[in-house]
């Protein structure tokens, strides 16, 4: 299990906003499905997560599993595998020193599981493709 | 340095390049650049820091170099590194 935590300095309410309505603004431009790094992400309570690139493609990023403002949020979490071999991501926002503890658990689920050690296949096709780059010169 | 760096080099590149053909030694790969051994050393050892190439018991008492195929990180630890990069984005938009 990967685990992570960070103290925000605003209370849970505007953290869970920040999390689930500024997803574009966090998600690092370099892990973006559709490879736009200004494309838009969106999380939304009735369970869609995705991205739409500025020339109008989308790609799925997961699911929402779960969505209980403004303590926890679960995710089915597509980035690094696939949609058909999820990983599983579980955000609790707790209140602490005035400000708010956020802690983001990800796992693999059963049918991840194996794909866990394994190279994210986003990764292998980048190698790939580098490899035929090469091969063309 | 991450893989993708590595390979912003052009000798660098030249050196997969050549490995993609065959596994060598660095003195065979040094005979094939017109630049010292020791720098073709540093170029390898990039290479083989940043997972794109790995050495292999080669004929003799020698190494070859091969390129690695599995050269970019595992699922685990491409999500540990996206993770600490989005949570400090997210940090940093709070306190805007």
């Amino acid at each position: 299990m990967i685990e992570k935590t960070i103290i925000l300095r605003c209370p849970p309410e505007q953290a869970f906003q920040l999390f689930t309505g500024r997803v574009s603004d966090w998600w690092p431009p370099t892990h973006r499905p559709t490879k736009d790094p200004e494309s838009e992400l969106f999380m939304e309570p009735n369970g869609r997560f995705w991205e739409r690139a500025r020339d109008g493609r989308e790609a799925d990023l997961g699911r929402v599993i779960n969505w209980e403002p403004p303590h926890r949020l679960a995710l089915d979490f597509y980035l690094g595998t696939n949609a058909a071999q999820p990983t599983a991501v579980e955000v609790a926002f707790t209140p602490e020193n005035g400000g708010t503890r956020v802690t983001v658990q990800h796992r693999p689920k059963p049918e991840s599981h194996d794909l866990w050690t394994q190279r994210a296949p986003v990764f292998m096709k980048s190698w790939e493709a580098v490899l035929h780059a090469l091969a063309a010169q | 340095m991450h893989a993708l760096d590595a390979l912003g080099n052009p000798v660098r590149r030249k050196i997969l390049r050549q490995l993609r053909d065959s596994p060598l030694s660095v003195n065979e790969l040094a005979a094939r650049f017109p630049i010292s051994r020791p720098a073709i050393s540093r170029h390898i050892r990039v290479l083989s820091d940043t997972g794109l190439i790995e050495a292999r018991p080669g004929p003799g008492a020698r190494h070859q170099y091969a390129i690695r195929m599995k050269g970019f990180a595992p699922v685990r630890a491409f999500l540990d590194e996206f993770w600490d990069s989005a949570l400090a984005r997210l940090e940093e938009l709070s306190r805007q």
